[in-house]
């Protein structure tokens, strides 16, 4: 019973506070280390960056709670871009971005058609779509930047939600309520953590594994594919590299909020928590002019912190 | 200091070995001389294999001595048995699939060349030959062990054994997966191993195995050793009778298996002809209030047989009919809306949702999550008070509904996963090993819920358990099953719990009665 209660606490305690707890040093270590960190603008401008990294992590979240992985995120968000920002003078603004979700969920879907039929390891096949679609990406942008002039398009990510909140900060949190209701009400939310937590018993439980997998990677895919139209119509820009290196930023954001990479446990709230503490952190760096390859250093060490604190916590 | 005794070649003395409060062996005595062929046999759960695995180093005991050729020693490790020649042949066989016959008989000891390079040629060649000396059978040293058959593998550990220069072997089961061809072979090879001056130490459920190679038998009994004697002294009875502790009454003709007023209650459950690689043609039916056990030794198909009625595993031929009804079963989901549920062996890896919190666990299987949602959405408080429901049914004690099950004990695990199974509603309950691994008083708990489950409610009730005590105290009618098929089916009246032993260990396959 003492044993119970102390395990309690320590699960409340650990799953979220520390995050937030972290969040919160970092904060202060900001304030102190530059004027500008605490004005409006910059906090504004923090949100706004890490907008579009915290959709991708809410789709990478879905995966790695089932036990997977998406390395193709990057990969899709620069495919997608390409193609909607190609199609746009064509087919209009409105057709376009249809068709960029649709093609975000399709090759997500079949990440996860394969990995759930032909029981491929999800590293492996979201490898290989990694190499392919940063490919089409290439072919289809020819590695150039393709500017865009559509004012709907630009105004996607332009306008603001009451005047204060950025559109883009807006779109995120939409999605990420979307994202925590999905995980917290609903069967298929069961489903994810299920199949994460214990595949067989899931199976025997009469919950249908294969589609619920499938379905994690479509909603990777999606989000990768909103994400590249939130990002094209902010950069006013469509290019064949602007994906890079967000799937290993989604990966490390998921980590830091304490999901396990071995599934079944984990939360969108500790996610938001990784995200932010990665964007205030490049906040911070860039404000000092700290240059960027050291900014890699710091972050590689930060990810290599939380995950071995997440450790010592399932101990 | 160094203790020196006589006589004996290995020498257990009053091995004490306990899980917390569970005493598995109580002070017992296992003496083996050199040159023997001793069998240590005991029902499920007497403690053999805790003997073995402290024989092995695998475990240490809490109290007790170990003596070699007279000398203390401590077994502390694996390694350490090795290096006193003492090798385990276990049931499973753990060998490296993927490496070659050479391979895994040199493993750790491979011949070198003059470069301090592994010396391929003689590796394999000497893997031949001595395979073939000692066995007399050619096996391929190149081959790799996972394209072997199951006698052939258990032949190479034997080499490797062998080859580390073992001078005691203990043998756990061998025979399970053998042939009648395969048996006879690996006899050969046990009494030439014997002529040599070494030591073999035998485990088995198959009495009259024990019986035909054996010298010494060692029976053990609810962790106590019962009696230790030599083989040609004892009958089968007898040693049925020392495992069980109860004395046989009159034989019951083996040909008495009467199909008893077969009006006398309604047919829930109807398999026949079920048939997969490890289940031949099952036959089965399932009253209204019956609880029907399934017996049969470790790897005689037991589980197998539900998890092919479940959908789990897939049936290549058989027919299930339910209340009459021909149902169709393909996979769990089938299962589980037909309301025939199974609650698996191996609560861990197949039944337990270990992070999740309770009330989850009791309410996650397909049937109930979609009973209690709305276009795949839910309430929570809905969630809870159904879990709060079926916590106060089975008296699950839980700090709070939210606790991880992780911090439960086994009792409360066990009767979460049966919660999860009686909130479907289900008509048929599959039982595989319900109470395994829990303490005394639950146990009895759980026997009064299965037995509620079948008088009360009327549910029709597979129970599969290899502890025979727990058969005769709960089933009505018992099947015996022998590699996949059902050898015999006895009402429980008509049986003791000694004849059943003799029975599921000894009794050699007939024709299927059918009842």
């Amino acid at each position: 019973m003492k044993q119970n209660v102390k395990l309690i606490v320590k699960r409340l305690f650990y799953s979220y506070y520390n995050i937030y707890l972290i969040l919160f040093v970092i904060f202060i270590i900001g304030l102190s280390s530059h004027h500008a960190f605490g004005s409006s603008r910059n906090l504004m401008n923090i949100l706004r960056q890490v907008s579009i990294l915290l959709i991708l992590s809410v789709g990478q979240n879905f995966v790695i709670l089932t036990g997977g992985i998406d390395l193709s995120v990057g990969s899709i968000v620069s495919f997608v871009a390409v193609v909607v920002v190609t199609l746009i003078p064509t087919y209009g603004t409105f057709l376009s971005i249809l068709i960029g979700l649709s093609l975000g969920f399709a090759v997500g879907a079949i990440n996860g058609l394969i990995i759930s039929k032909f029981k491929i390891m999800p590293f492996l096949m979201t490898f290989c779509s990694y190499i392919i679609y940063q490919g089409f990406a290439l072919l289809f942008g020819e590695g150039v930047c393709m500017n865009v002039y559509e004012p709907s398009y630009l105004k996607i990510s332009a306008s603001s939600v009451f005047g204060i909140i950025p559109a883009t900060v807006a779109y995120s949190l939409i999605v990420f309520s979307v994202g925590a209701l999905l995980l917290s009400r609903t069967i298929f939310g069961i489903g994810v953590y299920a199949v994460g937590g214990n595949e067989e018993a899931a199976r025997l439980s009469g919950i249908n594994t294969g589609p619920t997998k499938l379905l994690t990677y479509a909603i990777s895919g999606f989000l990768a594919g909103l994400a590249a139209i939130i990002l094209s119509s902010l950069l006013q820009i469509g290019h064949a590299l602007m994906g890079v290196g967000y799937e290993l930023d989604s990966i490390a954001a998921v980590c830091i909020g304490g999901t396990l990479l071995t599934g079944g446990e984990g939360s969108l709230i500790g996610t938001l928590g990784g995200v932010l503490i990665m964007g205030i952190l490049k906040n911070i760096f860039n404000l000092q002019g700290i240059s960027p390859y050291v900014q890699q250093i710091a972050t590689g060490m930060i990810i290599l912190l939380a995950v071995l604190f997440a450790k010592k916590k399932s101990k | 200091m160094r203790e020196v005794r006589q006589n004996y070649y290995i020498e257990m003395q009053s091995i004490v070995k306990r899980y917390a409060t569970n005493t598995v062996l109580d002070h017992v005595d296992f003496f083996v001389n050199k040159g023997e062929i001793h069998c240590l046999v005991g029902e499920n759960g007497a403690g053999k294999s805790t003997l073995i695995k402290i024989l092995s180093g695998i475990i240490q005991p809490n109290e007790g001595k170990i003596f070699m050729e007279g000398v203390r020693v401590k077994i502390d490790h694996p390694n350490t048995a090795h290096r006193m020649g003492i090798s385990v042949i276990p049931q499973e066989l753990n060998l490296l699939n993927k490496l070659t016959v050479g391979e895994n008989v040199f493993l750790g000891v491979e011949p070198k060349n003059s470069l301090g390079l592994i010396n391929w040629e003689e590796l394999y060649r000497k893997t031949e030959n001595q395979i073939y000396q000692e066995f007399g059978i050619k096996i391929d040293s190149r081959e790799l062990i996972g394209d072997l058959s199951v006698s052939n593998k258990q032949l190479v550990m034997i080499a490797r054994a062998l080859q580390w220069g073992s001078k005691v072997l203990i043998l756990d089961e061998p025979t399970a997966r053998l042939s009648k061809e395969e048996i006879k072979r690996l006899f050969e090879i046990i009494r030439n191993f014997r002529e040599k001056g070494n030591t073999i130490i035998y485990i088995s459920h198959h009495l009259e195995e024990i019986k035909e190679i054996g010298d010494i038998v060692t029976v053990l009994r609810d962790g106590k050793r019962v009696i230790t004697e030599k083989l040609q002294n004892l009958n089968l009875d007898k040693i049925i009778e020392y495992m069980t502790g109860k004395k046989k009454g009159t034989r019951v003709s083996l040909a008495k298996t009467v199909i008893e007023d077969e009006t006398r209650k309604k047919k829930l459950l109807e398999v026949r002809g079920m048939l997969n690689e490890k289940v031949k043609n099952i036959d089965l039916d399932v009253y209204k209030g019956e609880i029907l056990a399934i017996a049969g030794v470790t790897g005689s198909g037991r589980s197998e047989i539900a998890r092919a009625i479940c959908g789990i595993d897939h049936h290549e031929k058989g027919e299930i009919k339910l209340m009459g009804k021909k149902v169709k079963i393909r996979n769990p989901v089938d299962a589980i809306r037909n309301g025939i549920i199974y609650v698996p062996e191996d609560r861990k890896s197949q039944g337990i949702f270990l992070k999740m919190p309770v009330f989850m666990n009791i309410l996650l299987n397909e049937k109930t999550l979609e009973n209690l949602s709305t276009l795949g959405f839910y309430l929570m408080h809905v969630f809870k008070t159904t879990a709060q429901k079926f916590i106060d049914l089975l008296n699950i004690i839980v700090p709070s509904l939210d606790t991880p099950c992780l911090s439960l004990s086994g009792g409360n695990q066990q009767k979460v996963l049966l919660g999860k199974w009686l909130t479907v509603e289900p008509t048929v309950i599959i039982l595989d090993e319900p109470t395994r691994g829990i303490d005394v008083g639950v146990k009895f708990e759980f026997y009064e819920i299965i037995n509620k489950l079948a008088k009360k409610q009327n549910k029709g009730i597979i129970l599969i358990s290899s502890e025979l005590p727990e058969i005769m105290k709960l089933a009505d009618r018992i099947l015996i099953l022998k590699k996949g098929k059902v050898v015999k089916t006895y009402f429980k009246k008509n049986i003791n719990e000694a004849e059943l032993l003799q029975v599921i260990t000894t009794v050699e396959e007939e024709n299927e009665t059918k009842c």
